[in-house]
């Protein structure tokens, strides 16, 4: 429980988990339609559409969902046409579809910015890649996409279970599937941020596959699907803020874990299916009772520890808006420079970051302060406003220090993450 | 009688090869419509193209305009190899027969109906039950319940007694008779049957790649086509004693 409210003090990893809960509870109910239809591998083609878009977007400095959600609706449904359409080998052009815009993305990425954080973020996933406008979009949709699902919830049964049927009894059935496509589209191009586009199409098949293990009616299975890909999440999340690894792939890994179990325990009590369902829904019952009895504390100074210090750095850089004024508490080298007559004419507060390509990167702040400065080198800790400042005419950001200590004791001066 | 649904000169195709041609027939509201033919003839394809599952490829099928697509219930050919492992159960298929019906939700008269229809096919102590987990003949029931709740004036069934006991066989002829007689439905259904479905049929049809013969059924019983059929089926029987 320490750990929740300690995770829940990260503006960021909040921000995460709002959107996060709601693509995986989006995808885990469309996932059980596309796997039933057997259509699983749409969600990897339309994740490798959204990257090349994603790509493009950021290349031309376009907001990366505005481009993306309409460029991979489109790819939907011609992955639809495509699979629905038995002379071309479905699953070859899916492929073909998929490869191709891997590979626009990937060009226009050298060609624009070179290899960079960015493109790992969109490759990989990352939980720091988004600014407030992103999740309000990113919640408006995929609440948009869990209401659509419960209102055609009978019509999207009928139409999975037996489409023949369906098409001849009057419903429409191309309609149905257009909706199921444009829905994955923008619940994919959504996850993408946070699970990385080689990762969201775990999202989609594994808690399908998982519930499917012991669970034997429609209902059963969707339910018990949102469920396992809401444990699942949250359990990654977890696991990425401890272990300090990727949040996709540690969700995967751990929806790689549920799995694995759900199948033993579907092949040790095939007879006990009762004790299997109530194990799952009291798992999700204590998990969401506990999550919820979190109150979530509003802290006035925001600390920069040495977990996340980069990630924290950087949302305050996206998302400065909900940051200015805000006392700012962190502890790092102070550094002096120098200009050209010898003068100091800047102060910060920084560590070094992962070097890229043999030059260390500094993280932190310029810091203005009324009082004695120390001395360059020292190991400090600092509290301060945030302010918006001008540094060769670009707009950035500074903090006005309240106060500054020396430390005896240095403590990490190189962060990761 | 006016007609219901109209053939003119139709013909299917696959992959270009045409497998039925020349069909020129007319279906009326009320009628009991049985085809008949050998493996392969082309029955099947034809009832796909009456519920628009198959393009024609010449001619014309044309509907009265009281024909209305949300009101066939439909039972495929080997229902029972329909989506192997797809977890849904019994009542869940059984209730989707009602979707047709321009609405997202179901009512509770569905949920009776639906129950009843069950109890006609004697399934209704499968109701909870895994659809994937019955046999084969169960399987054929389900399918039968939920064409039931989505026929309101026309079924459409691909030999619907495939892999049903005599007695499920019997209770199936019987009801579809009841349905043709008392609520007016109309019928279309394929069948290898022929002695049996001759009792109740009004029209057949009968297919060999083209139509054979098309006409009542007492006329059928009389004609050329059936003896020679039946001719054929008393060699089959003779082989295997
Ligand atoms: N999907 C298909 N692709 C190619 N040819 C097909 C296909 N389906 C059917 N055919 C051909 O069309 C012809 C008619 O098939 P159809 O299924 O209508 O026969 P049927 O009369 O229903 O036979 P059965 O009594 O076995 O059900 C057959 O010769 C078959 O080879
Ligand atoms: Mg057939």
């Amino acid at each position: 429980m320490e750990l929740f409210s300690e995770m829940f003090s990260y503006a960021f990893i909040v921000r995460a988990l709002v959107v996060g809960i709601l693509v995986s509870l989006c995808a885990s109910l469309l996932g059980v339609s596309l796997v039933l239809k057997r259509y699983s591998m749409i969600g990897d083609g339309l994740s490798h559409v959204g990257f090349g878009s994603l790509a493009a977007a950021s290349a031309f400095h376009i907001a990366p969902l505005a481009v993306s959600v309409p460029v991979t609706v489109i790819a939907a449904f011609v992955l639809l046409r495509v699979s629905e359409n038995s002379k071309i080998k479905g699953d070859a052009g899916i492929a073909l579809i998929s490869a191709s815009f891997m590979a626009i993305g990937v060009i226009i990425i050298s060609l624009t910015s070179g290899m960079n954080v960015d493109v790992c973020n969109y490759m990989f996933g990352s939980i720091l890649a988004m600014s407030k406008s992103d999740v309000v979009l990113s919640v408006i949709l995929s609440l948009s996409v869990l209401s659509l699902f419960v209102v055609f919830y009978n019509k999207i049964f009928a139409v999975t279970f037996d489409e023949s049927f369906a098409c001849a009894t009057g419903i429409k059935t191309s309609a149905y599937n257009a909706i199921v496509a444009i829905l994955t589209a923008i619940t994919i191009t959504l996850g993408m941020r946070i699970m990385g586009a080689l990762l969201i199409s775990s999202l989609i098949i594994f808690p399908t596959l998982s519930s499917m293990r012991i669970l034997k009616t429609f209902k059963g299975v969707i339910i018990g699907s949102a469920s396992i890909s809401l444990i699942c999440f949250f359990a990654g999340i977890s696991m990425s803020y401890v272990y300090s690894t990727p949040a996709g792939a540690s969700i995967v890994i751990v929806n790689m874990i549920v799995f694995l179990l759900f199948s033993t325990i579907n092949f040790l009590m095939s007879k006990r299916k009762f004790i299997a369902k109530l194990c799952v829904f009291a798992l999700l019952f204590l998990f969401t009772s506990n999550v919820f009895a979190q109150p979530q504390r509003q802290k006035k100074i925001i600390e920069l520890k040495d977990k996340f210090f980069i990630a924290q750095i950087s949302d305050i850089y996206l998302n400065t808006k909900s940051y200015l004024g805000k006392i700012i508490k962190y502890q790092g080298i102070f550094k002096e420079e120098i200009d050209e007559n010898g003068k100091a004419d800047a102060h910060y507060v920084v560590r070094y970051g992962p070097g890229c390509c043999g030059n260390d990167m500094t993280v932190g702040f310029e810091v203005i302060y009324n009082g004695q400065y120390p001395k360059n080198n020292d190991w400090v800790e600092i509290q301060g406003h945030l302010k918006e400042s001008e540094k060769d005419g670009f707009p950035t950001l500074c903090l006005k220090l309240l106060s500054i200590e020396i430390l005896e004791k240095r403590g990490k001066e190189q962060v990761t993450n | 009688m006016n007609g219901f649904i109209k053939f003119q000169n139709v013909s299917f195709e696959y992959n270009s090869v045409k497998v039925v041609e020349n069909l020129t027939f007319e279906i009326c509201r009320g009628d009991y419509f049985c085809i008949f033919g050998e493996n392969g003839s082309g029955k099947s394809t034809v009832i796909k193209g009456l519920l628009k599952l198959k393009q024609t490829f010449e001619g014309q099928i044309t509907f009265s305009d009281d024909f209305k697509r949300n009101e066939i219930g439909y039972v495929p050919q080997i229902a029972g190899q329909l989506q192997k492992d797809f977890p849904a159960s019994v009542f869940e298929i059984v209730m989707s027969g009602f979707l047709n019906k321009r609405k997202l939700f179901y009512s509770k008269n569905d949920k009776t109906v639906a129950n009843e229809n069950l109890k006609i096919l004697k399934a209704q102590n499968l109701k909870n039950k895994p659809f994937n987990e019955l046999s084969s003949g169960q399987k054929q029931r389900i399918i039968l319940a939920r064409a039931l709740c989505a026929a309101e004036k026309t079924l459409v069934l691909d030999e619907p007694t495939t892999g049903l006991d005599p007695s499920a066989t019997s209770d199936l002829y019987q009801c579809l008779k009841f349905l043709n007689k008392e609520k007016k439905l109309t019928i279309i259904m394929i069948s290898h049957d022929i002695n049996r479905v001759l009792q109740d049929a009004d029209k057949i049809l009968h297919l060999q790649k083209k139509q054979l013969f098309f006409g009542s059924a007492k006329d059928y019983f009389n004609s050329q086509t059936a003896k020679v059929f039946n001719f054929y089926n008393k060699e089959a029987n003779y082989g295997t004693i």
